[in-house]
């Protein structure tokens, strides 16, 4: 019993189980897959901040609208867009990865060591809707925090999907593009403040 | 083991504190600080534990069976992004923008932080020179006024709420039909005009309406120090201090360090002076003269305790001895000095004045000298303080004149009350009905006209006026502010109005001109006007931009100074009081009143007797015997018949005779500030002759009974218990020297550890610490002041809730940071220190050890990080804790509003106040321990950007904590002590360097600064 209660409250109630998967409903049906992966834009076109700041930042209505004022200007998928755009009232997007208020994730910090994208987020220019790949979890960021050299690539490759650690040689060490080594935080206040 | 004796001073943090040192053994372990009151018993109807345990199991059943129904995924949380994003905007990165407020009769430029665009905190405009990038407590505070829930929402007609549509024909009629009598029977009543803008407006309102008057009601307005420039310059004179390189200051009754105008700047100068590092090296000296223990009392060399009425004798004195030093007094007072009164001071004030003369006169010291009079001080001394400084040779160094072209005399508002004429009161931005002085009767004379007031609260006048217009508070507005000194701030809106208001500059613009334009288009177009060709759009923006108007040729025009009509003035304005002297004072908390519903103000112990959430009648402790009571005992005080009963405090420090009590509390109105403390303004005596009075004679007499006044003095005191019979000796906790004890043994700091270095053995091994950065701070204890900016910046930056008089009363306080005021000698007039305390991040730190949890553990780059969420709430860091720091969350005080205690809310309000906060601090939950965490979300933040620009080190500058930032005086250092380049370690060579209680050997990272003092040989 006691030991069934323990097995069920470390496997029911982790992360990896409440989180890994979730997939919530958005607003307007955007597709990762079809603009990230068939069309192959780069992250970056949307989530400008993330080189700059902590968040990597929903892109206003104004950056859909950049493209859409001219390709499928009639869609019915996109009249919440173009609503918005009109009454500045912004789309209420669901957030999918969501840390907890205490918990100060930085997207900056991440890319400038060369954490790529998809290390976190998934494959998600394969994703028609996104859903979380990974359990966000303290076990789960302390993991790469303690050995991150397995999930660095070359800077300029962070945001490219196809670039698979698992596959390419890489020694962070030996790379001249980098000017500082890797140091990640493993103390409380790294990431709690 | 040493002898401490030569160096333990004998200090003392109260009376009670100083008794006990006589009776050490009286003095047994204690739970609770000495000081706080046990908690009083439950009343029956409320919750009782036995209940308590009874909810919480039931809640704990229903928490088990949500989860068991599966809803344990986090909520769903929506991001909505900007439809079209501003630029230069990155959600995530705060913003800084250029303002400037007006701060008790100057102005201070201000940085002012905007989160996601809401402004959340305020730090110093390095360009400004009222500020250079210091603050005071004021600025910090505004930014809780801002979103307070109290601020009215809603015109008011009466009682019934009014439509924004009709408050403007309203106003406007009324308007009107004065226009139509060329403003026969309307009275304007403003706070001391700053503005450039508003004095434009205002010349256009004398063409529109010649009638029409204006009044003037600010309590914090130096008018004694204006109509005394105007006496010696003419009209439109104006004078003004600078203390960069005095070597002698003299205060008289000035509390240039604690509030008085341009405190913040003044600090700033006066530090300056006082930064030794050598022992050879130059120092200023500062002899104080006061009637009540100020800041600036704490920092001076020499203190006289001397009633205000006093003070103006003493400064005739001065002058009669600086005439028989040989000073050449200008030719526009000659024969000045030979006419002024006879003054008999006792032996001791005679050979202060004859030293402090001498030393005035001396060669070294020409024109390196200042003298300051108090603002409380008459008119006549404050004319007479001029003309010791010209004497000085002074004029053009530490004494500055311009003459103010756009000067506009307004007429007091005591006038308002004998006029007779007057129909219609517009009260735009003030509250006469409360911080005039009540025997003017303005309450019920403003009741009986058609007031129309224009404010931030429903306040005393609001209540009795026939309308009631909620105006923008300072950050949402676009406005221009003069300095003294000529510097012209621009202020900028960082949002736009929370309640849908307009501005005090936009409805006198309307009231002006009959047409209501916005603050934006007032402020620019008229520069663009009276500038002409020389503005540009390019100009504007740079001023906006900076903060600071420039590129404007100006030819300084000084006044022509004549001194024949002091003589006069003296004889006109000096007079004895009679009876027990009552000194009123501008509380250094809530200023005259305005942020009496300001909670962090409320919550903040006062500079020097450390009274939260009251004002006392603060008496020496032989006066306090003289009428039969002690602290908290209630007495009664009549001023020209009028008498109210406010709690007694016995102050070290205070005059014989003199009761000082503070303006500023007893308001009658607000959420936080309703019936806090007493409203002194009943027995504030009005001016009969133009001079403000700030001391009156009156009567004194106990009134029975009593009122719980909650002081943190004794709270955290850093004495070692008797623990099993073994009593542990006091050490030393602030160390200080004369600058010739300091030069004849440099390494003073040293002799008062109980323990050679080499004898302090670890009981275990410390952590490693491998950062490539240390992070350490220096507190210089010689130029802190004690001025509090510190305690509100941190206060600000870090979430700290506000818990409420009660919850102070058990020893409750949140603030990270606490000014211990130690004293030293005479238990009447005693010499004072300040000593900023906050968690010294020992490197040994004795409550990681106790934690049994690990909630508390060491950074690698020496940081005591504290994880909110591991924490149980043991409380063993704190019990463990030799610096008494850390602080525990009984409650959830940011959410669990309980009326009475803390404020009464509504959902819209608690919305309100969560603007405030700042997004990269935690806030803390209830059972949480917290403390000073040097602001690691700053060195958080630093570190990232220095990583991302691919650096491993963060630059010396790069990073400043809140306190640091805050602080006018330049006091508090921070960085990187493993740099031997960095400014932290350069403080930490020098030989005042100490850390407090080092025999401990837990290594603190915060050390101090012995303070040194700097005494005149004659008067050792």
């Amino acid at each position: 019993m006691g030991a069934s209660l323990i097995f069920a409250v470390w496997y029911w109630f982790s992360p990896s189980y409440t989180d890994v998967g979730y997939r919530p409903e958005q607003p307007v049906p955007y597709s990762h897959k079809l603009h990230a992966g068939d069309m192959g834009m780069d992250c970056r076109y949307c989530h400008n901040t993330v080189e700059r700041s902590a968040h990597a930042s929903i892109p206003p209505t104004a950056t859909c609208m950049n493209c859409h004022e001219q390709v499928k200007t009639e869609s019915l998928r996109l009249r919440k867009v173009r609503e918005s755009y009109k009454t500045g009232e912004p789309i209420p997007w669901v957030r999918v990865h969501q840390l907890p208020d205490f918990a100060y994730f930085n997207h900056s910090a991440h890319l400038a060591a060369g954490v790529g994208c998809a290390s976190c987020h998934g494959r998600v220019d394969k994703m028609v809707v996104v859903e979380m790949k990974q359990p966000l979890s303290m076990g789960w960021c302390l993991d790469c925090h303690r050995d991150p050299e397995p999930n660095l690539r070359p800077l300029d490759q962070v945001t490219n999907m196809n670039w698979d650690p698992a596959e390419e040689v890489y020694d962070p060490k030996q790379d001249p593009e980098r000017k500082r080594q890797v140091n990640p935080p493993l103390h409380c206040s790294g990431c709690h403040r | 083991m040493r002898d401490l004796k030569a160096y333990r001073h004998g200090y003392w943090r109260s009376l009670d504190h100083r008794a006990q040192s006589h009776d050490e053994e009286a003095d047994a372990w204690r739970e609770f600080p000495e000081g706080a009151k046990q908690a009083p018993p439950v009343p029956a109807d409320s919750l009782s534990r036995r209940k308590f345990v009874g909810v919480m199991g039931a809640s704990a059943a229903l928490a088990g069976s949500v989860a068991t129904t599966g809803c344990i995924r986090k909520p769903k949380e929506e991001i909505l992004p900007f439809a079209e994003r501003p630029e230069d905007l990155i959600p995530g990165k705060p913003l800084y923008y250029a303002s400037a407020f007006a701060e008790c009769g100057s102005v201070a430029g201000v940085l002012v932080e905007s989160q996601d665009g809401r402004p959340t905190k305020i730090e110093g405009n390095p360009r400004h020179s009222g500020s250079q990038g210091g603050t005071s407590t004021f600025a910090q505070a505004a930014v809780l006024t801002l979103y307070d829930p109290d601020r009215t929402r809603a015109p008011l007609q009466g009682d019934q709420v009014a439509q924004w549509a009709d408050v403007k024909t309203a106003v406007g009629e009324v308007i009107e039909a004065h226009v139509a009598k060329k403003g026969q029977g309307l009275a304007l009543v403003l706070p001391q005009v700053l503005s450039p803008t508003q004095r434009y407006q205002l010349q256009q309102l004398r063409e529109r309406m010649p009638e029409a008057k204006v009044y003037v009601d600010d309590a914090t307005m130096p008018g004694n120090v204006i109509a005394a420039a105007e006496l010696v310059g003419g009209e439109g004179a104006r004078n003004f201090h600078s203390l960069t390189d005095t070597r002698v200051v003299f205060s008289a009754d000035s509390d240039f360090l604690g509030g008085e105008t341009d405190s913040t700047r003044l600090n700033r100068e006066w530090a300056a002076t006082r930064k030794v590092v050598q022992t050879t090296d130059e120092m200023s000296r500062l002899y104080v003269i006061e009637p009540h223990l100020s800041s600036t009392g704490v920092m001076a060399d020499h203190r006289l305790r001397v009633k205000s009425s006093l003070v103006g004798d003493v400064v005739i004195a001065l002058a009669r001895s600086l005439d028989g030093q040989g000073v050449t007094w200008p030719a526009a007072a000659a024969g000045v000095i030979a006419q002024l009164p006879q003054v008999t001071l006792d032996e001791g004030t005679t050979k202060f004045v004859n030293a402090l003369a001498k030393d005035l006169t001396k060669e070294e010291n020409k024109r390196k000298t200042a003298v300051l009079i108090g603002e409380r001080q008459p008119m006549w001394v404050h004319a007479l303080g001029t003309l010791i400084n010209a004497g000085l040779g002074n004029n053009g160094t530490s004494q500055r004149w311009i003459f103010d072209r756009e000067a506009i005399r307004l007429t007091p508002v005591s006038e308002l009350a004998k006029a007779s004429d007057v129909e219609t009161v517009l009260c735009l931005g003030t509250n006469p009905a409360y911080d005039t002085p009540a025997v003017l009767g303005l309450a019920d004379k403003l009741a009986g006209l058609q007031t129309i007031h224009f404010g931030l609260y429903r306040d005393e006048t609001a209540a009795i006026a026939k309308w009631h217009i909620p105006v923008s508070h300072w950050l949402e507005t676009w406005g221009d502010l003069q300095a003294l000194d000529g510097t012209v701030a621009i202020v900028q809106p960082l949002i736009a109005p929370l309640h849908d208001t307009w501005s005090i500059t936009e409805w006198l613009g309307f009231v002006a001109s009959g047409s209501m334009l916005d603050g934006y288009s007032v402020v620019k177009y008229g520069y663009s006007e009276r500038l002409g060709g020389a503005f540009s759009e390019k100009m504007w923006r740079r001023w906006v931009h900076d903060g600071v108007v420039s590129g404007i040729p100006r030819e300084p025009v000084l006044p022509k100074l004549d001194w024949t009509k002091l003589a006069e003035a003296v004889a006109k304005g000096r007079r004895a009081v009679e009876g027990t002297e009552i000194d009123f004072r501008l509380c250094p908390k809530v200023a005259d009143g305005r942020l009496g519903n300001n909670a962090w103000m409320q919550e903040l112990p006062h500079p020097i007797t450390k009274i939260t959430w009251d004002n006392a009648a603060y008496m020496s402790a032989a006066t306090a015997k003289q009428f039969g009571v002690s602290d908290g005992d209630l007495v009664s005080i009549t001023v020209n018949g009028r008498s109210i009963k406010i709690a007694a405090f016995v102050a070290p420090g205070q005059a014989e005779d003199a009761i000082t009590v503070s303006l500023g509390y007893g308001h009658d109105w607000g959420s936080v500030g309703k019936d806090v403390g007493v409203n002194v303004y009943e027995v504030l005596p009005a001016s009969d002759d133009g001079d403000i009075p700030w001391f009156a004679g009156g009567q004194v007499a106990a009134a029975g009974g009593t009122h719980q006044l909650v002081s943190t003095q004794d709270y955290g005191r850093l004495k070692p218990p008797t623990l099993m019979g073994v009593e542990y000796p006091e050490r030393p906790i602030v160390l200080e020297a004369t600058r010739d004890e300091w030069a004849k043994d440099p390494s003073f700091v040293e002799k008062v550890n109980l323990m050679e270095p080499a004898r302090l053995k670890h009981l275990w091994e410390p952590p490693e610490m491998k950062g490539k950065q240390q992070w350490g701070m220096v507190i210089d204890l010689n130029t802190c002041s004690g001025c509090n900016a510190c305690v509100v910046a941190c206060q600000a930056e870090n979430n700290i809730p506000v818990v409420g008089k009660k919850q102070v009363a058990n020893g409750r306080e949140m603030h990270w940071m606490r000014i211990d005021r130690y004293f030293r000698g005479d238990e009447d007039n005693p010499t004072a220190v300040v000593q900023p305390m906050s968690c010294q991040h020992c490197e040994a730190a004795p409550c990681e050890t106790v934690c049994p949890v690990a909630a508390t553990t060491h950074s690698p780059e020496g940081l005591n990080d504290m994880a909110y969420n591991r924490c149980i709430g043991t409380r063993y860091c704190s019990n463990n804790c030799p610096y008494k720091v850390r602080r525990y969350n009984f409650f959830n005080y940011n959410l669990d509003l309980r009326p009475g205690e803390f404020w009464t809310d509504d959902a819209d309000g608690a919305r309100l106040r969560q603007l405030q906060k700042n997004p990269d601090v935690t806030i803390r939950f209830r059972g949480v321990m917290e403390k000073c965490t040097y602001c690691v979300q700053r060195i958080n933040q630093a570190k990232i950007e220095a990583h991302v620009a691919g650096k491993d080190k963060v630059a010396d500058n790069d990073i400043m904590t809140a306190c640091d930032q805050a602080c006018p005086s330049g006091s508090i250092v921070f960085g990187d002590i493993s740099d031997p380049e960095s400014k932290v370690s350069i403080a930490r060579n020098s030989s005042r360097n100490y850390q407090v209680l080092r025999d401990l050997n837990v290594r603190p990272r915060t050390s101090y600064l012995a303070r040194i003092r700097n005494p005149n040989p004659e008067l050792v």
